[in-house]
């Protein structure tokens, strides 16, 4: 879409001191003529009906366009009526005002035009922004609640541009909750101020301390990003760096010589509001020209050149090109007279970026930084069964626009977790820019928090497009066929190729909890058992435990249980049901001699602490589930099912209906002296096997 | 603008001078309760609760059982003896009742908590007197987080379950101080914004026939707007990370800024548990096998 930055005046009843509009000397006419207005409209027109495809955006600017008053706007849409009845439906309005001046008289114009929101500019700090010569902040400020006031009742919403000055650099967080309480609903914007007069070098900031309020303010909009409005560049570098896309604001665009005219009241054509203020690429009058003309005016090529030039030079191996193109070619040419030249702000945005965004949103398994992915990402190496477009329901297709992760929908128990956190680290040792987001999902998400391989937890925005991962291994086909393993099937679906070794993992560091350590009556040697499992299928009886406890008990065994809150609890062991978070378990395991479970978490958490177990096994295969090293105890199915109840695939409507067999339960055929041999055998050092 | 809530005595005469209005009516003694209901009712208004403002502590008060039917709002200076108000128990259980203590006292944070367990609803009257934040704190943690079953005690669940990240949020009306919902005559009819205004005696109309349209009308509309000036003095209460739920309730009494923004803090941080819990199932709290 063209954008049209639109100043029909450069007055204003305001005197920003760092405002370039309000200092230079007023060019007339003070106001567009209304013959330059009209005309501006047929130039509008004569652009869309050219391009039938476009659209343009006409940002009102100043100065300030609220001096105009409503009967310009009115005469504007009379114009856009007159001369735009074809194209109009493909003209998009908003404003930047400072709303000091508004009245419920423009709230009908603004709203035929199009206008649902002000974007407008605010500061707490006393003596910046003011009304009159002399600058009268308090004045301002009264005038600028009351217009929010006026806006907020009349329907429209609004926003703010924050300018950061060397006064501001003093409380970061301060100014950051000021605009989050003062804008709930609305959006703001962090701007550094630019200023090119030495009188007011004591409002200027550098990029290095524009970088560091940025990252004091990061982590408290990174926390709660969901319940802050958009904050602007957080909200646009998440989008970028986390999910894909591949452009900051209009400066960083890097296309602002194919779409961006400035119009000024005179008529006179530009390429920006700051270009025209420094008297630079201007491209005529919209009384010789028109949009389509100013829009491929020769001047336009150095800008292009730039982006040609600039990958081969300053920016060589940047990994943040794809969003930056080196920052706005305005500031390149004010800081080096040369817009062939990156802009010195380029040091804000990355230094933001490795300082502060990284180390915060993927702090790494170490708690050192771990970079975020490339803004370009490589294609999946393979679209497996599980790969779908989210909200398609037909074939899976590669995505087409580079940058956009793939997802992760997490399904599963938690010892499918553990298994997919070891896949996805074999993934990244492979291919060490390979990148996912995980679909947020509360029981997950303490195991993989912090994985290399997972760039964002979250939600997919709706209708979103990109490829999504599900860990759904059992409906994979290769899990029909003879010798399948979860491991190896999961290992596919992420695109390695079978076989792998199965290496279970998690990102984070141990940690006990030294209070449930310290509760808990150990004896010389401790069993951690789990009847619990979340089919009724994969549990012994209660009965069955309870006397396999009072064996090992006679034993002088410590035998403490492990599992949720509500799970049936086997007399004569010391419960610690309820008590541990998923990763307190892991770390919880470590400190026992053996483990007894049956197919569940357990059995996998043992495994990744190796801890000893002995895995009690009935309707589900140790060949699929269970790891070397440990003692399987494979109970005999003798019912209809031969090859297990849920371990197939056409077994899953029986997952959580318990077995009709009652004490035929073919987990409660296992003898318990064999259990009894195989925990005391692996607690004297005898190996696994099943 | 609905019409605002009216909370008045029970004088036949004031209570005829409206109609069709909500109302809530104070009385001094619980004992006054009944008539004052039926007399609501008689006048063609709708009684929203009776508002007992007793001087005495809620033990020493006689609860009957023909009182169970009249909604109360029983606002007590203490919970008093705990072995006179257990006698009481089964029968307070049994009524349409609210408790309100003030919140500024310790004793009454722990009868707060107490009356919740047993199954009392409750509601700590906050801002009049310092505070002990980190007591306070406690109570709201157990309010909003606590597993066991217990009645809610206010404000602190109606901020839990409303909060939305993207609005500011005025509990006052939960004890009945916000002029957008409740406003307060006195015997003469004269309204006041605030039980505390109604206190001092400071009126904004000689009657509610002045106020045909609250949203319009001058000092209710200043009111409403008053939040922006912390703005526009840039107070520290505007760049509080508490503020959405506090809007600068505790600002203009000196009693304890610091305090208040680290409570309102961990408010916040409830409320999101509190938001987490119910759209997540509670057996999906503990890891499964």
């Amino acid at each position: 879409m063209a954008t049209v930055i639109f100043k029909p005046t450069e007055a204003c009843n305001a005197r920003c001191i760092y405002c370039d509009v309000v200092h230079k000397k007023p060019r007339p006419p003070v106001i567009m003529p209304l013959e330059t207005l009209e005309l501006f409209f047929s130039r509008i027109n004569e652009f869309l009906l050219e391009r039938r495809e476009e659209g343009m955006e006409v940002i009102w600017h100043g100065g300030e366009p609220l001096l105009l008053g409503p009967d310009y706007f009115y005469q504007a849409l009379h114009f856009q009526e007159k001369h735009c009845p074809e194209t109009k439906s493909r003209i998009r309005h908003s404003i930047q005002s400072n709303l000091t001046r508004f009245s419920r008289d423009f709230t009908e114009v603004m709203k035929k035009l199009g206008i649902t929101s002000f974007g407008s500019s605010y500061d707490p700090i006393l003596n910046l922004r003011g009304l009159g010569k002399k600058r009268d902040s308090q004045a301002y400020n009264r005038k600028f609640m009351e217009g929010i006031r006026l806006v907020e009742e009349e329907g429209f919403g609004w926003g703010i541009i924050y300018v950061v000055t060397k006064p501001a650099l003093a409380k970061p967080r301060e100014i950051f909750h000021f605009l989050a309480n003062f804008s709930p609903r609305g959006a703001f914007m962090f701007n550094p101020v630019l200023l090119y007069d030495a009188k007011l070098d004591y409002l200027k900031v550098t990029p290095e301390e524009y970088t560091d309020f940025l990252g004091a303010i990061f982590p408290a909009w990174w926390q709660h990003r969901e319940e802050y409005p958009q904050v602007e560049p957080f909200s646009s570098l998440a989008g970028n760096l986390l999910e894909g896309g591949t452009s900051l604001m209009c400066c960083d665009s890097g296309s602002c010589a194919r779409n961006h005219i400035n119009v000024l009241p005179d008529g006179s054509l530009s390429l920006c509001g700051r270009a025209a203020d420094w008297g630079l690429l201007q491209y005529g009058s919209i009384f010789d020209k028109s949009f389509a003309e100013a829009l491929a005016d020769p001047q336009r090529e150095v800008l292009l050149e730039r982006n040609q030039v600039l990958p081969d030079t300053e920016c060589r191996g940047c990994r943040f090109w794809d969003i930056c193109h080196g920052g706005c070619p305005l500031d390149a040419w004010s800081g080096s007279g040369s817009f062939l030249h990156k802009s010195e702000w380029c040091h804000a945005k990355r230094g933001f970026i490795e300082k502060y965004f990284e180390p915060t949103v993927n702090p790494g398994p170490a708690g050192g930084a771990a970079p975020v992915p490339e803004p370009s990402h490589p294609r999946p190496p393979s679209l497996p069964a599980n790969l779908a477009r989210i909200g398609e329901s037909g074939s899976p297709e590669v995505p087409e626009a580079p940058g956009e992760l793939p997802w992760i929908s997490p399904i599963g128990g938690l010892g499918d977790t553990l298994m997919i956190s070891g896949v996805l680290k074999q993934v990244v040792e492979k291919n060490p820019s390979r990148r996912f987001n995980l679909v947020a999902r509360t029981k997950y998400r303490p195991i993989l928090e912090g994985h290399p391989a997972i760039a964002h937890i979250g939600h997919p925005p709706p209708g979103a497009g990109f490829v999504i991962f599900t860990t759904n291994y059992w409906e994979h086909e290769d899990y029909q066929r003879p010798g399948k393993r979860a491991y190896q099937v999961l290992a596919r679906i992420f695109g390695l190729t079978p076989p792998v070794e199965e290496r279970l993992y998690v990102p984070w560091e141990f940690q006990d909890d030294p209070v449930l350590i310290k509760l808990i009556p150990w004896k010389e040697r401790n069993i951690l058992i789990c009847q619990s499992s979340d089919s009724p299928r994969k549990q012994m009886s209660l009965e069955r435990w309870e006397i396999l406890v009072e064996m090992l008990a006679r034993k002088g065994l410590g035998v403490f249980q492990v599992g949720r809150i509500k799970d049936p609890y086997v007399r004569g062991a010391y419960s610690l049901m309820g008590l541990t978070s998923s990763r307190q378990l892991i770390s919880l395991v470590r400190h026992f001699d053996a483990v007894v479970t049956g197919d569940n978490f357990l059995m996998h958490a043992a495994q990744l602490c190796g801890v000893p177990a002995v895995v009690l096994w009935g309707p589900t295969s140790h060949r699929v589930y269970g790891y070397a090293g440990q003692t399987h105890l494979q109970a005999r199915t003798e019912c209809e099912y031969s090859g297990g109840c849920i371990g197939s695939g056409d077994g899953g409507h029986l997952y959580q209906i318990p077995c009709p067999r009652g004490p035929a339960h073919c987990l409660d055929e296992l003898p318990l002296e064999d259990i009894y041999a195989s925990v005391t055998g692996r607690l004297t050092g005898g190996g696994g096997g099943s | 603008m609905n019409l605002p809530r009216i909370v008045c005595p029970p004088d036949p005469g004031l209570l005829q001078s409206f109609v069709d209005r909500t109302v809530l009516v104070r009385v001094p003694s619980l004992g006054e309760a009944a008539a004052a209901a039926a007399r609501v009712g008689q006048s063609g208004n709708r009684l929203l609760c009776v508002i007992v403002e007793s001087d005495s502590p809620l033990a020493d008060l006689d609860f009957q059982e023909d009182q169970k039917a009249i909604p109360l709002a029983v606002m007590a200076p203490s919970t008093g003896q705990f072995r006179h108000l257990a006698r009481q128990l089964d029968l307070l259980r049994s009524f349409n009742l609210r408790v309100y203590l003030p919140g500024h006292h310790a004793e009454n944070l722990v009868g707060l908590r107490i009356l919740s367990s047993v199954g009392i609803y409750t509601c700590a009257v906050l801002g009049n007197g310092s505070m002990d934040w980190e007591a306070l704190a406690d109570l709201m943690t157990y309010a909003v987080l606590e597993r066991v079953p217990h009645a809610a005690i206010e404000p602190f669940n109606f901020i839990a379950s409303r909060y939305d990240p993207a609005a500011y949020l005025e509990w006052g009306g939960i004890f009945f101080d916000d002029p957008k919902t409740y406003l307060h005559l006195d015997g003469k009819g004269r309204v006041a914004l605030s039980p505390a205004e109604l206190r001092k005696k400071q009126f904004i109309a000689q009657s509610i026939a002045e106020i045909p349209e609250p949203a319009e009308f001058p000092a209710i509309r200043e009111r409403l707007q008053a939040w922006r000036q912390y703005f526009l003095d840039n107070h520290p209460c505007a760049s509080c990370p508490g503020w959405k739920i506090c809007l600068g309730r505790f600002a203009g009494d000196g009693l304890g800024n610091q305090g208040c923004a680290g409570f309102f803090l961990e408010m916040l941080e409830v409320a999101r548990q509190f938001k987490n819990r119910q759209t997540q199932a509670e057996e999906f709290r503990i890891w499964q096998p």
